[in-house]
């Protein structure tokens, strides 16, 4: 554990509250998200058992399968959502604005919807829900509704989007109020969104005393043990009741024992959500959001068209796909951490107590400074600066100024210890462009390993090389729905 | 590949060289047998081995047949070894070294007569160009580079499938070598393991890749440390359970001493013990006692660089197959292996502040592949509350515990190896891959602590 966490959370501990770690909020969060509530049953992952959905508050529409694992029932429940979900996912995409691409000119939404939900397991359910709608067949005796299978493909851009460091259409609220606030809690416990929460709202009691009342409520999608035990009857005399029959006729008298079961439960969660969602847009947001905002305009504008044009999605990337996704991941990762921490000053003190930061006052300044470089003489301009801190960084160290991350780097070329503790770092300009803007002499600075550069990505062929093909061809699956059928 | 032999016979073991031989005779026979078809050979190897030198040696044979050939390495700093070992081997033959951006050969390199830094499209009709995997698969994907009849991949088990399949494609024949027991490719993103399993898993090892789309691929295993004595070998088999190896040296040819001291100080017979026994037996285990610590623990490192001063002031000295006589040990034949940035930074200031600026301090994943007379490893457990994957792969205590030539000095605490009396942490499954780097890493660390049990001194 860092040092900086561990004081952090034994402060938290001591003073009975949690702790804001940042200045600003390092995401978008709309007027109007789509809030998503969803519950399953504990041992059935890939089906829907209730959900609450809304864009407000008050907004709050319910549904309920009844039994999900059940096809027609289960479908039945997600239809209703899907077409709620649909309508209001697409429609910013027919708002379209110009944007020059490598020279090309391309169109994007102007905006997008944001999908907020309360942990990572929800988004984790999202992608299961996905898998199984997306491929679902639309003709034949098994035929699913087309609004079902586009919903299925948009939770797929979804769950797959969500992997891209910083991307803000689909928002967890444990991860968002989780990297904003320090807590007493172990990792564990703050996976509770409700126990997370309960640390940070203000209460007249120790905020440990009111996390560990919370904890006991389970926040969806998986039910706590409890909770299932008391639905099994439930379920059991619902499916006595209708027969076998699934018709809505039937099935929506028989459901309310099952709707006042999971509207607690979904109802509780809802508000929490809401709450936490609600206390983080009050904080300003960084600058470097707006960046990363374009590229998630983007890349939901891209899944749009190529969900209403051709539509398929891969279930598997190819070896090609995959390496190219694995360095875009890195590289938004490296950006995302730059760009929080140049943004906020509470975000790099990690890195200056890591040793890969340093901060200070310019005290001076030597713009023409020359140096020998291969065959000829070339401006390398230095600065020097005095921090309060001591200096770890060895020499040869390469910097970027906190104010100018994307500019060119600066070498530690001379660290010193001063008589107070502090050090005097003196660093390097490594270009001689007199374009290059520089700190002024009194200047409170800081430089740090962070750059938001852009990285050169290496080219892959377009085809498949012969070591990365299997030898033999590999089988074709079964469709599931045709083997469902068989049997 | 020939090893030594008169006048130095007496100092290896002539079984364990001859068996490694034959290893390498019957991979080279194998490469050259392929007669045209897309096909690959792996050697697998332990730490120090000998694989670059087979890389050397198989390239003046494939150049013997007047073939062209590309060499690839996954970092700049293993390219730059195997240009400078490939010009030194065949001074008749021009090294092409087609560098990525910003980079270029160190000047010692640069100034050998037979080495050219040149670009992509330069390499046309040149026998031997070598780069790192990422170069040139990029060069060949832009159409720069075009394709060579043979690609020889040093340290493939560190290269990843992504990397791997930017070269794939520049030439039919690849002969890919490595060590299996190192540090497998790593990922800084949240879910390195998202395609785990799967085919297209682009952090699966080069090596990976190919047995799983070409199982019929011969695997050659070299059953040799050349690095490594007796005393060590005898430790790292722990991380070669599928690779039986013994040392290709006899027993006692390598030897460290020390000037004899004594003192009144506690602290200083504490080191003086410690290093007496990695003198005599190659190994010591000292360990702080146990507390909560912080990663870079000030006591470990305040440990190691009195390790160094008292190193120092005791004036070491080696001997070994190399040299029968006894040599001074020069700081840069040591270094310090740590886990984590963090303790390199702190130890690197506070070692550079002692005056010891040519003592080598870095991570696990930069040592691979470099050898030192003595290292000091700060052991991956040392003061944590639990045990998790990062710091129990086996890959990284391999890296550390199989550096040295001499001497190797664990730094821990007393509560490490009561990490491993708790339950193992849960460990996900993952369809079609077996291996579970953290129970695998478990046992490993069990077999190390119980290996050096006897080398164990409490601070």
């Amino acid at each position: 554990m860092k040092q900086l966490d561990v004081t952090l959370a034994a402060r938290s501990f001591v003073e009975g509250r949690a702790i804001r770690t940042t200045l600003f909020r390092h995401r978008r969060l709309g007027d109007e998200p789509l809030m998503l509530v969803l519950w399953q049953l504990g041992a059935e992952p890939f089906s829907l058992a209730a959900a609450s959905f809304g864009r407000s508050p008050r907004d709050q529409n319910f549904v309920v399968a009844g039994d999900p694992r059940n096809r027609d029932l289960a479908f039945a429940a997600l239809l209703k959502m899907a077409t709620w979900f649909n309508g209001h996912f697409e429609a910013p995409s027919a708002d379209r604005e110009e944007f020059e691409h490598w020279g090309q000119i391309l169109t994007r939404s102007r905006s997008a919807p944001q999908i907020v939900v309360a942990n990572g397991s929800t988004i984790e359910m999202l992608g299961r829900l996905g898998r199984r709608l997306a491929y679902l067949r639309t003709d034949g005796p098994k035929a699913a509704p087309l609004e079902l299978v586009r919903f299925g493909r948009h939770l797929l851009f979804l769950s797959s989007h969500a992997r891209m460091p910083g991307q803000q259409i689909v928002i967890a609220l444990t991860e968002l109020v989780g990297s904003n606030w320090a807590t007493g809690q172990s990792p564990e416990e703050r996976l509770s969104l409700a126990a997370l929460n309960a640390y940070i709202s203000p209460s007249k009691s120790h905020a440990f005393y009111e996390a560990m009342k919370s904890e006991r409520y389970a926040i969806g999608p998986v039910p706590s043990g409890e909770d299932d035990e008391n639905l099994e009857p439930l379920v059991e005399a619902f499916n006595q009741r209708r027969s076998g029959d699934v018709s809505a006729k039937v099935v929506a008298p028989l459901l309310k024992p099952i709707e006042d079961h999971y509207r607690r439960l979904v109802g509780r969660t809802w508000r929490l959500a809401w709450d936490c969602y609600e206390r983080e847009t009050k904080w300003p947001e960084a600058p470097s959001v707006g960046r990363r905002w374009d590229l998630d305009r983007e890349a939901y504008t891209q899944h749009i068209d190529w969900t209403m044009g051709i539509g398929r999605r891969r279930t598997r990337q190819t070896p090609r796909q995959a390496a190219i996704l694995l360095r875009r991941l890195e590289e938004a990762k490296a950006t995302l951490e730059a760009e929080e921490a140049c943004d906020d000053a509470l975000r790099m003190i990690p890195y200056l107590l890591d040793g890969k930061a340093i901060q200070g006052r310019v005290i001076q300044l030597d713009l023409n400074n020359r140096e020998l470089a291969n065959t000829r003489m070339v401006r390398r301009p230095l600065v020097v600066i005095s921090s309060p801190d001591p200096c770890l960084m060895p020499c040869g160290k390469e910097l970027w100024w906190s104010v100018n991350p994307d500019g060119k780097s600066y070498e530690v070329t001379q660290v010193r210890a001063d008589e107070d503790g502090g050090s005097i770092v003196t660093l390097k300009l490594t270009t001689s462009s007199k374009s290059t803007p520089m700190p002024r002499v009194g200047q409170e600075v800081c430089f740090s390993i962070h750059t938001t550069g852009t990285v050169r990505f290496f080219k892959l062929p377009p085809t498949e090389p012969w070591t990365h093909r299997p030898e033999a061809p590999v089988a074709e699956p079964v469709a599931l729905e045709d083997s469902e059928i068989r049997s | 590949m020939n090893y030594p032999s008169t006048p130095k016979n007496e100092f290896y073991d002539r079984s364990v060289l001859r068996a490694a031989t034959q290893v390498s005779k019957e991979a080279l026979d194998d490469f050259f047998s392929s007669n045209g078809r897309e096909r690959a050979i792996v050697v697998s190897a332990p730490a120090g081995a000998g694989k670059t030198e087979l890389i050397v040696d198989a390239v003046g044979k494939i150049r013997g047949r007047k073939t062209r050939l590309a060499a690839a390495t996954p970092t700049n700093e293993q390219a730059f070894g195997l240009v400078r070992r490939l010009a030194i081997a065949y001074p008749q033959e021009t090294i092409s070294f087609v560098p990525a951006r910003d980079i270029e050969l160190p000047p010692t390199i640069q100034r050998l007569p037979n080495v050219q830094e040149v670009s992509a499209a330069q390499t046309v009709g040149r026998g031997v160009i070598v780069g790192t995997l990422s170069k040139l698969g990029d060069a060949f994907a832009r159409g720069d580079l075009s394709s060579t009849d043979a690609l020889l991949i040093d340290e493939s088990y560190q290269a990843d499938s992504s990397r791997y399949y930017g070269v794939g494609g520049l030439a039919p024949i690849h002969l890919l070598v490595g060590d299996c027991g190192q540090l497998n490719p790593f990922s800084t993103i949240d879910d390195p393991d998202h395609w785990r399993g799967l085919p297209e898993d682009p952090l699966q090892t080069a090596v990976g890749v190919l047995l799983r789309n070409h199982p019929s691929t011969r695997v050659h295993k070299l059953p040799l440390s050349r690095r490594l004595d007796p005393r060590a070998a005898k430790v790292a088999q722990a991380f070669y359970p599928d690779l039986p190896f013994s040392s290709a040296l006899n027993p006692a040819v390598r030897g460290m001493r020390l000037l004899p001291m004594t003192s009144v100080r506690p602290r200083e017979r504490l080191l003086d013990g410690v290093l007496d026994r990695a003198a005599v037996e190659g190994w010591a285990h000292i360990e702080l006692p146990d507390a909560p610590v912080l990663t870079a623990d000030p006591e470990i490192v305040e440990l190691i660089a009195h390790l160094f001063q008292r190193l120092a002031q005791r004036t070491p000295q080696v001997r070994c197959e190399l040299s029968t006589s006894w040599q001074d040990l020069r700081s840069q034949r040591v270094a310090v292996g740590v886990s984590h940035n963090d303790q390199k930074d702190v130890l690197r200031a506070r070692l550079d502040a002692l005056g010891y600026g040519d003592v080598v301090v870095d991570t696990a994943n930069k040592l691979q592949g470099l050898e030192f007379d003595v290292v000091i490893a700060w052991h991956p457990l040392a003061g944590l509350p639990d045990p998790d994957a990062f710091h129990l792969d086996p890959g990284r205590l391999c890296v550390l515990l199989t550096r040295h030539r001499h001497a190797c000095i664990i730094v821990g605490r007393s509560g490490d190896r009561k990490l491993l009396n708790a339950i193992p942490p849960r460990t996900p499954a993952y369809l079609g891959w077996d291996p579970d780097p953290v129970y695998d890493g478990w046992g490993v660390h069990e077999a190390v602590f119980a290996a050096t049990e006897r080398f164990r001194i409490s601070a």
